[in-house]
């Protein structure tokens, strides 16, 4: 009895052992395991689908430059990507799945905070530094104030809010505006900022429209939009509502001087999509030729015919590209993978990136400035707005897809 | 003004909720199956008029729908002929659920083939042409669309009540085997009704495009406003398809008016509720005789 | 009304109708019917198809209400009680096709009658209602495991233990066969002899004959006449419109067929549900205009036959022939166009199709999209046949009576212009004057060379017809040969299962 005991415990020690030694050797020049669960299809496809991309192209060019360097070892990322169908459920599992099965040391995110908050929460529950980007950090923060492993990096909506009126400021208009939001719960948020940013800026919100996501149906709330005679339409809603109510104002005759529609005016090709409608129309962006950035020109050149031309697509790519050296980076720092030193190397990041600077603040966030963009006849967003909030190429007014 | 206003446009847009409706009611009132797919059917529709448009250069996407809707019709034959009918025997889940996979079908490789963002719109100038009769707005598309709802219905009712067919189609629905016994090919009647209503299926996904976008997820949206219309309409009825339509219009019209355009949907699915609680079989049925 | 019988019955009386009138819309399904009837009499009531007899019954039994009229039935007003309280004045009704909770046994069954009862007398009431329907050693059976016959007494234990005055049985002996048949008037001549006053309401003239001690005859809803069955009998009216007239007799002889083609060949035929076998190598052959009656009792795999040869049931193994080509795997809508019909148990016509859709239905020139109306010719021969389709050529087919029913649905397989029709059950539930002319129907399809497969429960009438007689018993052939040479022994070694 006594000697059977004495084996069981000889052999959970030495199980101990080989299990502890395992991780602690893990810096021979072993691969380094990263994992992602992105909407590759589903709703969210679109936006999926570049943010990939660019994690791809960042893991292969340091790849190619041996790895990354630490513990005296070069270590070659391995970069595992699922696709979680937009769907929020699967997007968690696989995240869970990725560390427990694939054994990820870190997690790249999703886009949008549908998707990103529950990866992130799977993420500071198995203790695993997780980065995202396409997450508006107050969207982020709003979720849980209190992230350990969870890092984000995107525009501060009080700071996007604000540039729609700052661009109306370089056209002539009447300063009244109507709001076109969703019921989701970033067209409620967004509603809000405009609203209370509209009267510091010297603007009226005159009108504001809300409907049901997915709503097909956009005659009544056009008629009143039209009615209460604003020069300025500014719209937080997703593509199919974008389409249904640019041909419910073009049905209408209303051809308002400046339209913005964020989130939805963000698509790829959205003047094609929109059969025209959609040329003049604006949209906050992170990314565009002549922001100053420094490898703005390379990025364009080898990407922008693969996306679809110099827009948010483009943009989401970069930051991909950005958030995985910035992962990288700090694994460098840490000088290995312990969750809580990579994590914490991730919050000192301080340094320029493709999509510019990126420093955290608090909540774990690290804001993006956006800058606004008008569709061109090229299919490009061409910025109206730079960073610091003055003029860039001239706004085309009224939107021409409506005339 | 707003008022009447609001009722024209909901009635019209009614008329467009009809058509997408049409081929659930036939194949219900026929076959007695619930087609989940038919919301990916009506998108469908509308993805193979953009091919189509592509491969011939151009054209209107409402004439290149009767094309595109020929070869739906074409290509569901034989979905309904070998895959769906030979599990309808086995009671009404089962054909459900293969409805049910083959609308995933769709939805998968419509993004495959055409990615998840939305199908880019036709710019042609009935889509977005308005009139303006005495101050009440009409969009010219409903008005098109509420047309062919009404021509579609008519010509239906005279194949189902005047033709041959239509007598094998009734004589299969009330009883599949006794049908057998006068020489009726049940499975491949049903396969041609599924034609049908994949047919009327695909003009509407066009009419849906034209007046609003499609995308490769949208179908679920349209099968759910289309199951809407038809129990409200009478399960199977044709004619109640398109009063069914029409009362989802004005439904949603007036909630938009009244309550608020943000409850909309809340109030026509809060209006179904209620009618399937009323009048199980909905309103356009006959109470079944004592 | 005979007046001599009255008097020799008991005194008071249980039913009381004057006038009594009940209309459905526009029409009057009983018009001022006067009918007493008084305590232990047992009445019976008759009349074709659609005479109200129905109608009346379910006044009689406060399932409906009378529109106008006096009717007092235990002496209540029937017009004021409420519907579905008769049960507690003492009227049972036992139902035409019983429905018994099938998962509870037979005394459970019995027992949910009783509960009109106050709880003392249930057990009594539920013992002595098995014991008068012979159920006392079968209570523990699941209803759902009993036969027809056993089927029935439950029935009339159900009504029994209602400890009712008045017993009305609806047409209880539809379905048996005759040696059932016996036993079932005994029972009823038992439930009537403890004392009870019993209404039936019967097809089966036999029945009538053997049981009532009066009987009354209903036409288009009213009171044709009254009398003992042999006064009834004798009267020419009732002859006319439900005997039959003799004549008719004639018209089912056949002349003796020459020997044609051999149309359909069975060899060897088993088929079944699940793992239920219930068809077991049957053997057979129809020549051109032949007539072959399969004769069986209840459960021998008659319809179970009738569906196989027409492809609605799988065949096991074995092979059927049709025409020279082996048909066994041959979906029915292919076995009907290429000539081979069967006019269905319980017709299965398209009910809310017009008579003219459902018999177009059938026409070969149907086929495919498009409506040909130049081949009616088909639809002659039926008109020819049956000219009252004619008339009703508008009507919705679901509301006929349920003899023009069966013409549509003969009809209707005429029209596909077969070679071999089979009839399954052609006569069940009819009057007796209309499954003659059924059958003289089907005696002109099998002279104009049509081969006919006859199943039928109108055991003497489809002998007689027969050129070939097949008998079925527990799924295999006991019987198979010429009517000269089938005896009433081989009937009764089918029927009673006596070896």
């Amino acid at each position: 009895m006594k000697k059977k005991m004495l084996v069981a415990a000889a052999v959970v020690a030495a199980a101990g052992l080989v299990l502890s030694g395992c991780s602690a050797s893990g810096g021979a020049g072993d691969d380094i395991v990263i994992g992602a669960s992105v909407p590759l299809t589903g709703p969210l496809g679109t936006m999926g689908t570049p943010v990939s991309m660019g994690y791809q192209a960042a893991v292969d060019e340091i790849n190619a430059a041996g790895g990354v360097d630490f513990g005296g070892a070069k270590h070659k990322i391995k970069l595992v990507i699922q696709d979680n169908a937009s769907d929020p459920a699967k997007a968690s599992s696989q995240a869970k799945s990725l560390v427990l099965d694939s054994k990820a040391v870190a997690l790249l995110g999703p886009v949008t905070p549908p998707l990103s908050i529950p990866e992130a929460t799977v993420a500071d529950q198995l203790k695993v530094p997780f980065l995202t980007s396409i997450t508006p950090i107050r969207a982020f923060g709003g979720a849980n104030p209190n992230w350990n492993y969870a890092w984000d990096v995107f525009f501060d909506e009080l700071q996007m809010t604000q540039t729609q009126f700052q661009a109306s400021d370089l056209i002539n208009t009447n300063k009244k505006v109507v709001l076109f939001t969703d019921t989701e719960e970033d067209g409620v948020v967004m509603g809000k900022l405009w609203e209370a940013n509209a009267p510091k800026l010297g603007y009226t919100i005159v009108g504001r429209e809300t409907f049901a996501v997915d709503n097909a149906n956009f005659s009544s709330q056009v008629a009143a939009a039209k009615k209460s005679g604003a020069d300025i339409v500014i719209a937080q809603v997703i593509p199919p509502e974008a389409i249904g109510i640019l041909k419910e104002m073009k049905a209408q005759g209303y051809d308002p001087k400046a339209i913005f529609m964020e989130k939805g005016g963000n698509t790829g090709n959205f003047v094609k999509i929109t059969g025209g409608l959609g040329l003049g129309v604006m949209a906050a962006n992170w990314f565009a030729e002549g922001m100053g950035l420094a490898r703005e020109k390379e990025f364009i050149d080898k990407y922008a015919a693969k996306i679809g031309g110099i827009n948010s697509d483009l943009g989401i790519l970069v930051c991909g590209y950005s958030i995985a050296n910035v992962l990288a980076d700090a694994i460098k720092v840490a000088g290995g993978t312990d969750p809580a030193k990579l994590s914490a190397a991730i919050g000192k990041t301080n340094g320029d990136y493709a999509i510019g600077h990126i420093q955290f603040t608090e909540g774990h966030a690290a804001p993006l400035k956006v800058i606004q963009t008008q569709w061109d006849s090229n299919n490009n967003q061409v910025m109206v707005l730079n960073l610091e909030g003055k003029a860039a190429t001239p706004i085309v007014t009224p939107e021409a897809g409506l005339k | 003004m707003e008022f009447v206003n609001n009722a024209v446009s909901g009635l019209l847009l009614g008329g467009l909720y009809a058509v997408a409706a049409l081929g659930l009611s036939l194949v219900f009132g026929t076959m007695k199956l619930v087609n989940l797919a038919h919301g990916q059917l009506l998108i469908l529709g509308a993805y193979l008029t953009a091919m189509l448009i592509g491969l011939f250069g151009g054209g209107d996407p409402l004439l290149v729908g009767v094309a595109a809707a020929v070869l739906l019709a074409v290509v569901v034959y034989p979905l309904q002929r070998y895959i769906i009918t030979p599990v309808m025997a086995q009671g009404e889940e089962p054909p459900m659920t293969v409805t049910f996979g083959i609308s995933v079908v769709i939805t998968t490789l419509l993004i495959i083939v055409f990615t998840s963002s939305p199908l880019p719109t036709w710019a042609v100038e009935y889509a977005t042409t308005q009139w303006d009769l005495f101050g009440i707005r009409i969009r010219l598309i409903y008005l098109i669309a509420t047309v062919i709802a009404l021509v579609f219905i008519l010509a239906l009712m005279w194949l189902l009540k005047r033709t041959a067919f239509g007598r094998q189609v009734r004589a299969a629905s009330i009883d599949a085997e006794a049908a057998g016994l006068v020489g009726i090919d049940v499975k491949k009647t049903y396969a041609r009704v599924m034609s049908m209503s994949a047919f009327v299926a695909a003009i509407a996904g066009v009419l849906i495009a034209l007046s609003f976008s499609v995308a490769p997820t949208t179908g679920t949206g349209w099968l759910l406003r289309a199951f809407t219309v038809v129990v409200i309409g009478g399960l199977g009825s044709l004619p109640g398809t398109l009063f069914g339509g029409f009362i989802v219009g004005l439904v949603e019209a007036a909630g938009a008016a009244w309550v608020g355009p943000q409850y909309r949907d809340v109030i026509v699915f809060g209006v179904l509720v209620v009618i399937l609680l009323v009048r199980p079989n909905g309103l356009f049925t006959k109470v079944a005789k004592a | 009304m005979t007046k001599g019988r009255l008097m020799t019955t008991s005194t008071a009386p249980i039913l009381v109708a004057e006038a009594v009138t009940r209309t459905f819309g526009g029409v009057t399904a009983v018009n001022k019917v006067d009918l007493v009837v008084n305590e232990g009499e047992l009445v019976g009531i008759m009349g074709p198809n659609g005479a109200g007899k129905s109608t009346f019954f379910s006044l009689v039994a406060g399932a409906r209400k009378p529109s106008s009229g006096k009717l007092y039935v235990c002496g209540k007003d029937f017009s004021k009680i409420s519907l579905g309280d008769a049960a507690r004045y003492g009227v049972g009704l036992a139902h035409q096709i019983p429905k018994p909770f099938r998962k509870l046994t037979v005394r459970q069954n019995v027992d949910i009658a009783s509960y009109v009862l106050p709880r003392k007398r249930r057990k009594a009431a539920v013992d002595y209602a098995l014991d008068i329907s012979g159920l006392t050693d079968r209570q523990d059976k699941m209803a759902g495991d009993l036969g027809l016959l056993e089927l029935k007494r439950l029935e009339i234990a159900r009504v029994l233990a209602l400890e009712p005055k008045l017993v009305l049985l609806d047409e209880v002996a539809a379905g048996l066969n005759e040696a059932d048949l016996d036993e079932l008037v005994a029972l009823v001549r038992k439930v009537h002899a403890t004392g009870k006053t019993v209404i039936l309401v019967e097809h089966v003239q036999e029945v009538i004959h053997k049981l009532a001690e009066r009987v009354v005859v209903l036409e288009w809803g009213s009171k044709l006449t009254e009398g003992t069955p042999a006064e009834v009998s004798k009267d020419p009216r009732v002859v006319e419109i439900y005997l039959g007239s003799p004549q008719n007799e004639d018209a089912l002889k056949r002349q003796p067929t020459k020997a044609g083609e051999t149309r359909l060949k069975v060899d060897g035929l088993s088929a079944g549900y699940g793992p239920v076998k219930v068809l077991n190598d049957v053997t057979f052959d129809v020549a051109q205009g032949e007539i072959l009656t399969v004769l069986g009792a209840n459960g021998a795999g008659k319809t179970t036959l009738a569906k196989a040869l027409e492809g609605m049931v799988k065949t096991r193994s074995g092979s059927v022939v049709f025409k020279g080509e082996v048909v066994t795997d041959m979906p029915t809508f292919a076995r009907q166009r290429s000539g081979l019909a069967l006019v269905p148990e319980g017709r299965r016509l398209f009910g809310d199709l017009t008579v003219r859709e459902n018999l177009r239905l059938g026409l070969k020139s149907e086929r495919g999209f498009k409506a040909s109306h130049k081949d009616q010719s088909p639809l002659d021969t039926v008109y020819e046949l049956f000219p009252k389709l004619t008339e009703l050529n508008d009507r919705q087919a679901g509301q006929l009576s349920g003899g023009e029913q069966q013409m549509v649905a003969v009809g209707r397989a005429l029209a596909g212009e077969p070679d071999v029709i089979i009839f399954d059950e052609l006569s069940l539930g009819l009057a007796p004057i209309v499954v003659d002319r059924l059958l003289e129907a089907v005696v002109k399809i099998a002279n104009s060379g049509i081969s006919v497969v006859l199943i039928e429960q109108n055991i003497h009438k489809a002998i007689a017809v027969a050129d070939k007689i097949l008998v079925l018993k527990r799924g295999e052939v006991v019987f198979s040969g010429k009517p000269k040479d089938f005896s009433e022994e081989e009937l009764q070694r089918a029927y009673l299962g006596a070896e």
